[in-house]
């Protein structure tokens, strides 16, 4: 009740409020444009947080997080063009529904499951996260080394079709990490001469280079999505009969979410799936799935909101993320000296308060900002992609030079957005890559702590109770994707061999 | 299996690349046991060895799959277009660093936005102009004016006597 009390306080008397609204917006806007994924939407973001408080920092990148979601579903229902890759499941039945007419209905379903999804996620959030976090106390640098290391081991496990990839991603976003000054004897490391890279290759650049930057890149080749009809795309929510019928979906799509949400690198996408087919199995009225059923919106838009908040519950407990967005989040959190954990609850509880209340305010606020805002997100989806796509670059430009009023930055942006995009062609997934610039210095500095405390003996990380079993998950963790793997790749392999003798 | 090939030689170079840099590190009084070297030798080591077993699995995997059916048509074309592209996009960013200096911001930017809407196929003309002036106008409005960011001036206060912002 003390938290609820503060909470309410923080929103009424600071700007966190205005950051939660302002944050939401934005967010769904950049997830109504096909290609702009929210931890696009976040990174882009990013700079122009430096001058905020910590609280409506957080605020305005989870807010955002939050709007993106749903602004994905609008794209998805009326062209057939997901916003967000979590939207794509919406696609399945939401269009269809925009077909017969109901457009404006697909859209109300999206908005209202969204609402109550983000809501449970929201509860999960605060119940879990704290007693998750006072775990981490009895951490000595053996085991923030091997958190770190399992981090890892679980993000590049999870990401992308290939394990190897995976790993390889993480050890170059690790490499990345060694630019600029060792942490221990100050000598410079990887500067070829560069006074701007003495202090390191800040992870926000990277952040925005290979999500928003090499995106853009990618676009460069594609045609431009279809365009949609104003007339069809007025907003209607679901009465109360419908709102019953939708109940069960929105339930299955909320656990499902929160489940995905917890394990890093699973995101959005893959809950929406999942919510998805699990609310088919246990509908009535399985046959309607794929030509217009409300639940088909309804179940996996309720799992892209719990994801938004849900993600946030192993980033603030050990400041490992579940999501690209929840990266960008952390990325936020570093820039404000905020490091995740138990001493984030100890010596910055408002900003954590501040975050629930400002989650909260957003998931209200969502239902009147995405109803207000839908003709601005289909004006702005009616726009040019190549007018679109100028604008974000001249963002990205702008933006980024407000961190350090430094071109070289804009430079290094350009070079990790190239770079991102050779690692999408070869199929290397980014997360990793992110995950390893952050985590970097975790994982150097406190393997080396510990060592100096050992007197140079690595015996002392088989001593440490907690070191040990997170460095057992995460060796188990990958031998178990590496083997599943192997396992439904030589299944696959045997049936189509099979297929064919039939 | 092309693809893989390309990543693990990729990977490969990066981390000979990276070996070479990190055995040169100059060597520091203040260093611990493991030293400044000690980690980038390590990865790049781990990366060299994945390069390798990414290597070994594509062809093992390739090999199996030929010998099963034919491989499909691969998308090397749509490949090469995208990387050309995006050099395309990269060029008009490396022209905005290089001229930003001397023509200043909102000229600049300018032409940024002009550039990219024409490269991605926008019809050239007043209208398109008119965006890419307006968004200029728009973007120092919000990060000059509102924001109070001192974005670079290029030579024009040198015209009416003022100071050169780089």
């Amino acid at each position: 009740m003390d938290t609820l009390i503060q909470g309410l306080q923080l929103v009424f008397t600071t700007p966190l409020g205005l950051a939660a609204i302002g944050g939401v917006a934005w967010g769904i806007l950049g997830g109504a444009l096909p290609g702009i994924s929210p931890s696009i939407s976040m990174a882009l973001l990013l700079p122009f947080t430096y001058g905020m408080d910590p609280a409506s920092a957080i605020v305005l990148l989870a807010a955002t997080y939050v709007g993106a979601e749903y602004g994905g579903s609008i794209p998805a229902i009326l062209i057939n063009t997901p916003g967000t890759n979590a939207a794509a499941a919406t696609v399945l039945d939401g269009y269809p529904m925009s077909q017969r007419g109901d457009g404006g209905l697909a859209l109300g379903i999206s908005l209202y499951s969204g609402v109550i999804g983000g809501f449970f996620g929201l509860v999960m959030l605060v119940l879990l996260t704290e007693p998750l976090a006072a775990l981490a106390l009895v951490f000595t640098p053996m085991s923030y080394f091997a958190l770190g290391v399992l981090g890892l081991s679980m993000i590049a496990s999870l990401s992308g079709r290939s394990i190897l990839k995976g790993l390889a991603a993480g050890l170059l976003g690790l490499v990345i990490a060694t630019v600029g000054t060792d942490p221990i004897s100050g000598v410079p490391r990887f500067t070829f001469g560069q006074t701007d890279l003495l202090d390191g290759v800040a992870p926000i650049l990277v952040m925005v280079g290979l999500f928003a930057v090499s995106e853009l890149l990618r676009q460069a080749s594609l045609p431009a999505w279809q365009k949609t009809l104003r007339a069809t795309a007025r907003l209607r929510f679901p009465n109360g009969p419908m709102r019953r019928k939708l109940l069960r979906s929105q339930l299955i799509g909320s656990l499902i979410g929160t489940f995905e949400g917890v394990i890093p690198g699973a995101g959005g996408t893959i809950a929406s799936f999942l919510s998805y087919n699990e609310a088919r199995r246990w509908s009535k009225d399985k046959s309607a799935f794929g030509h217009g059923a409300p639940e088909g919106v309804a179940a996996p838009e309720a799992a892209n909101n719990t994801v938004a908040a849900s993600a946030l519950i192993p980033l603030l407990s050990f400041g490992i993320p579940g999501s690209n967005s929840a990266a960008i989040l952390l990325g936020g959190l570093l820039i404000h000296g905020l490091i995740p954990g138990p001493n984030l609850f100890e010596q910055h509880p408002d900003a954590v308060v501040g975050l629930y209340s400002g989650l909260f305010v957003a998931n209200l606020s969502l239902l009147a900002i995405g109803a207000a805002m839908l003709p601005v997100c289909l004006w702005l989806v009616n726009r040019s992609k190549g007018v679109l796509t100028a604008f974000i670059y001249a963002l990205i430009f702008s933006g980024i030079y407000t961190i350090n009023y430094s071109l070289f930055d804009i430079g290094v942006v350009l070079v990790a957005g190239a770079a991102g995009l050779i690692l999408r062609l070869i199929g290397i997934p980014l997360l990793p890559v992110v995950l390893g610039v952050v985590l970097g210095y975790l994982v150097e500095s406190n393997y080396r702590r510990a060592l100096v405390l050992s007197g140079g003996d690595h015996a002392i990380f088989l001593e440490d109770r907690v070191a040990i079993v997170l460095l057992g998950i995460s060796v188990l963790f990958v031998l178990g994707a590496l083997f599943t793997r192997t396992w439904l790749g030589l299944r696959h392999g045997n049936s189509a061999g099979a297929g064919r003798e039939a | 299996m092309i693809r893989e090939l390309i990543a693990a030689a990729l990977l490969a170079s990066i981390a000979a690349g990276y070996y070479a840099l990190a055995v040169s590190i100059e060597e520091s009084a203040l260093a611990d046991e493991i030293g400044p070297t000690g980690l980038p030798v390590v990865y790049a080591i781990a990366l060299g060895a994945l390069a390798m077993a990414l290597a070994a699995h594509a062809l093992v995997v390739g090999f199996l799959r030929r010998a099963a059916h034919p491989p499909p048509g691969g998308d090397a074309g749509a490949d090469r277009q995208t990387l050309l592209r995006a050099g395309g996009m990269l060029a008009i960013g490396a022209l905005y660093l290089a001229c930003v200096g001397l023509l200043g911001y909102i000229v600049s930017l300018a032409a940024v936005i002009l550039a990219v809407a024409l490269y991605q196929g926008e019809p050239f003309g007043s209208r398109i102009m008119a965006i890419a002036a307006g968004g200029a106008l728009s973007f120092w409005v919000f990060f000059v004016w509102l924001l109070g960011v001192e974005m670079p001036s290029g030579f024009w206060p040198v015209v009416w006597g003022g100071e050169w912002i780089r």
